[in-house]
């Protein structure tokens, strides 16, 4: 055994066809085959810790992690959103479903290609978690954002809506008012859709849909009564 | 939003001057470009207030679909100033919640 490293961290969830890991990884550790769609494997032996790929993957799909034997580990995410952290800062990891698992610090940052802005932020995490987290929980600025920009309808009434018995944006739009401005919810159904996902559980693409009604877009009742 | 310099469609050529008047202050624009970039040029951030808590709103989408822009244009309100280009002597209002439209001079 050498020393300790950092090894690649696949968490590449979806058959789609995507190989830039493979692509780009120097020492040839990452296998895809034939099928561009199969997921990537890892040979552990050939990876060397150097994070390209991390940067590399379009869907941030890979981390790295140095298991050091002791209490504490460390992690490598890829984080792509302002404000940066800073060396110090105590961040919330997540599993590749959101779900936080408890608090790192950060150590360092990199960026292992000098053509890609992907910076990988290094967290020292408690050993019982390395495993499992893949990502920073981003911070958040307003805990209570607005959710339909043209009612005025923040995500906090959505939530109250959904508790009161709505499971649909149809009936979230009758109680609140979300869609019902002047974008004709083009801004929000989908964010409501998600809310309610995330509050009962029923997927986005399983929910009754909104209904859609013309016009699309703003006209004048000029331009309609005009023969 | 005005942009000069741009890496795939090249730099603006020279472009001839227009003048607006927005909230009775007169703001110099590029003939052609959206009067949203005008604004923001001339360091104009918020366009409108709503209509609940009266908070200020400016561009957010900045491709039409959002709205958030809206201002009352020659008396006219709920005009996305995104997608809207400038025209000489244009007469732009700050839209406080849905607007008013019609008369300019009130």
């Amino acid at each position: 055994m050498g020393k300790i490293k950092y090894l690649a961290r696949i968490n590449c969830l979806q058959p789609i066809p995507c190989n830039p890991c493979e692509t780009s990884c120097p020492f040839g550790a990452i296998y895809i085959g034939d099928d561009i769609t199969n997921r990537p494997v890892l040979k552990s032996n050939k990876c060397r810790g150097c994070g390209i790929c991390v940067a590399a993957c379009p869907g941030i799909a890979i981390t790295m992690a140095m298991i050091t034997g002791e209490d504490n580990d460390y992690v490598a995410i890829p984080y792509e959103y302002y404000p940066m952290p800073n060396i110090g800062d105590v961040v919330t990891l997540v599993d590749s479903n959101g779900v936080e698992l408890g608090k790192g610090t950060v150590d360092k940052f990199s960026k292992p290609n000098k053509n890609d802005p992907t910076t990988l932020v290094h967290v020292v995490v408690d050993c019982s978690i390395t495993d499992r987290a893949v990502g920073i929980k981003k911070h958040v600025i307003n805990d209570d954002p607005i959710i339909c920009r043209c009612e005025e309808i923040f995500e906090s009434e959505i939530v109250e809506a959904i508790r009161k018995g709505d499971r649909t944006v149809e009936a979230i739009k009758r109680r609140t008012r979300s869609g019902m401005g002047i974008c004709q919810g083009k801004t929000c159904n989908r964010l409501v859709a998600n809310i309610i996902a995330r509050e009962t559980g029923i997927g986005a693409n399983e929910q009754m849909p909104s209904s859609k009604r013309p016009p699309v877009g703003v006209i004048s009742i000029k331009e309609l009564s005009q023969e | 939003m005005r942009i000069i310099k741009h890496p795939i469609l090249g730099d603006v050529k020279e472009k001839k001057k227009v003048n607006i008047n927005v909230d009775n202050r007169q703001v110099e624009a590029l003939e052609g470009e959206p009067i949203a970039a005008a604004l923001m040029a001339a360091g104009i951030r918020a366009f409108r207030r709503t209509i609940k808590t009266g908070e200020p709103r400016g561009v957010y989408c900045g491709i039409g679909q959002c709205n958030d822009c809206i201002m009352e244009v020659n008396g006219v309100p709920n005009v996305r100033t995104c997608v809207t280009l400038v025209e000489e002597g244009m007469i732009i209002r700050t839209q406080i919640g849905l607007g008013k439209s019609g008369d300019l001079d009130d």
